[in-house]
């Protein structure tokens, strides 16, 4: 088991703070969030590299290495940017790695063999590192690293910058490895990739850990609007309750709504951008109506998506054939209608 | 658009006059030595014992001070790469002072730390030589002037291997000799033999230094000078021709040869 406590990071500007993880053994924990973030640096200082300047504490398998050296660790780490030793070919690069452990000759063939056939490189081992594509880079990294046989491996960023293709295939060996029993802690901007991977999964911003969680309750129950957005939904609000009928929407707004809630609590609201109806004109009957003005429109993967300001900026997603461009147009002034069946809330324990 | 390009073209042809013109300026003095310098008189002065054995003395003297102190520069060249220390930019600006001071002040220099009254002049003395005329001596003026070259190559080829080489190599479980031998070293290797051979080169044209540290035994620079004063042009010409000669086969000899590792390194 993984298990970082209280660790603190002064790099310049950025500054890691009070990060506390754990993560069983076997299991698949992808830390994510927007770049910037401090998720690379975070790995890395995992790892040791800024063993001197970090404070908190990191335990692996119950013993305490915040103060052993890198290369003492046994934690793999496959940086971000491309480490494949230039001056050596694939072979050379996983056998560096295969050297360390073993002193036969025979046991670094036997295993050379094992992780080449593992990770489709057979063909590439004479190859220079300096001329294989994203994807191999990523496997021979992988290989590499597996070599020295770590008892946990961190991967910074390994689908970023790769074809469709080749990431595809590579999250299939993440799986493979993941089913295998080793640990993995993955680093990702992408709330896809985490969500396809993670067993759980934290959300890191500003060098903070904001929230962890399996990715279905992140996706879900999202604990505020930065991982709300982040996991990809439009429409987050904080919201106070009214007299068991009305929701004050970011003090902006107010909706009419049904609701078991004490008065004055808050909670968070998810309105489903599909489930939202707009017009040219005011609906004649129905709830929960605003005047609105359109902000932006854009093409989306379920249909044309509309940002609207009614006092808060929601987005809309519109069935491209079901209605015509003249409605869409920036800037002009329409009438939203947010059905009781569009509001999810959120009662989020923290 | 034509017009533009024949502008342009013409400003070209201005820069290639003036760059031709500096090309010129180094070129045509030794063009100039060598078309004057008769074929008698070249074989003549090869078949000439003393020139032979300074050239051969010149090379072995800067061969030697260049890989002596190769053991103490290139770790010094890494350390100035890769770690910040107080007082760093004195380091940097130390290196680089054998290059501003009169080369003939620095014999002097020299002089005071290995005369026979100095610590390194009796531990000479005790080994059976003086230092002051001898090419241990030699080794030592040219060292002096010379070294800047090949810390400064050194130091940028450490530099420009990039730090995370290292720590994922340490990642996998090296020590830190074994990543500075076999992962730092090899990728920094052609900017530190590039400065091997400016240090060499460098230590081999030295004169100001070594002429006052040592006369006898004569490096090729000090025996043109010699023989300038002495018997005039025509004497001194044929031996700097063919000293010339050889340092640029020299140079050219190594270049290839870095040119060809490096090749040899990336294939």
């Amino acid at each position: 088991m993984l298990e970082v406590n209280n660790l603190s990071l002064r790099l310049g500007d950025f500054a890691l703070r009070d990060i506390n993880i754990k993560v069983d053994n076997g299991e698949y924990f992808v830390l994510a969030g927007p770049s910037g973030s401090g998720k690379s640096i975070l790995l890395e200082a995992i790892a040791g590299i800024y063993r001197n300047q970090s404070s908190g504490t990191v335990f692996l398998d119950s013993i305490d290495i915040s103060n052993k050296p890198l290369r003492q660790r046994s934690i793999g780490l496959v940086f971000q940017d491309n480490t494949l030793f230039p001056h050596l070919t694939v072979r050379r690069n996983i056998e560096f790695a295969l050297r360390l452990k073993n002193s036969n000759d025979q046991d670094v063939k036997t295993k050379l063999r094992a992780l080449s056939d593992q990770f489709l490189l057979v063909d590439l081992l004479q190859r220079n590192v300096t001329t294989l594509s994203g994807g191999e880079i990523q496997r021979v990294l992988l290989a590499r690293t597996l070599a020295s046989e770590p008892k946990i491996i961190l991967l910074d960023e390994p689908l970023t910058g790769i074809d469709s293709l080749q990431k595809d295939l590579l999250k299939r060996h993440l799986r493979a490895l993941h089913r295998s029993g080793l640990t993995i802690v993955h680093v990702t901007h992408d709330f896809e990739e985490a969500y396809s991977l993670a067993d759980r999964m934290a959300v890191m911003h500003q060098g903070r850990l904001l929230h962890t969680a399996t990715p279905e309750a992140m996706l879900s129950h999202p604990a505020d609007k930065f991982i709300a957005r982040f996991c990809g939904h439009k429409n987050f609000f904080q919201a106070q309750a009214f007299d068991g009928e009305l929701l004050w929407i970011e003090d902006k707004i107010k909706l009419q709504l049904k609701n078991d809630l004490i008065s004055r609590s808050l909670v968070s609201i998810l309105i489903d951008a599909r489930k939202i109806n707009y017009s040219d004109v005011r609906p004649s009957a129905g709830s929960n109506i605003f005047e609105g003005r359109i902000l932006d429109v854009f093409r989306s993967p379920l249909g044309k998506e509309v940002l609207i300001d009614v006092g808060i900026q929601i987005s809309v997603i519109v069935d491209d054939n079901l209605s015509d461009a003249s409605s869409r147009q920036i800037d002009k002034r329409i009438w939203v209608e947010i059905p009781q069946e569009a509001v999810r809330l959120i009662r989020v324990n923290s | 658009m034509h017009k533009k390009r024949r502008q342009i073209e013409g400003f070209e042809l201005w820069l290639t006059l003036l760059g031709g013109l500096v090309l010129l300026f180094i070129l045509a003095p030794l063009v100039n030595m060598f078309i004057h310098s008769s074929p008698d008189s070249l074989s003549e002065a090869l078949h000439d014992r003393e020139v032979t054995d300074s050239i051969w003395r010149t090379l072995t003297t800067s061969m030697g001070a260049t890989l002596v102190m190769a053991v103490g520069a290139i770790p010094l060249a890494y350390v100035l790469a890769r770690r910040q220390f107080r007082l760093k930019r004195l380091v940097q600006g130390l290196i680089d002072l054998p290059v501003v001071i009169p080369h003939s002040a620095a014999g002097i220099a020299i002089l005071g730390i290995i005369s026979r009254q100095s610590l390194p002049g009796q531990a000479a003395g005790w080994l059976g030589f003086d230092l002051v005329g001898h090419p241990a001596g030699i080794m030592v003026a040219m060292a002096f002037v010379s070294l800047p070259f090949l810390i400064n190559a050194a130091r940028d080829g450490f530099a420009e291997v990039p730090e995370r080489l290292e720590h994922a190599a340490q990642n996998l479980g090296a020590k830190p000799r074994q990543v500075f031998f076999r992962i730092t070293l090899p990728l920094a290797w052609r900017s530190i033999l590039s400065g091997l051979i400016m240090m060499f080169a460098r230590g081999m044209s030295e004169f100001g230094a070594v002429v006052i540290v040592a006369y006898h035994p004569m490096i090729t620079p000090v025996l043109i000078y010699e023989r300038f004063g002495a018997f005039g042009l025509s004497y001194a010409r044929p031996v700097a021709v063919i000293f010339i000669g050889v340092c640029l086969l020299f140079f050219v000899l190594l270049r290839m040869l870095v040119k060809e590792r490096s090749r040899h390194v990336r294939s």
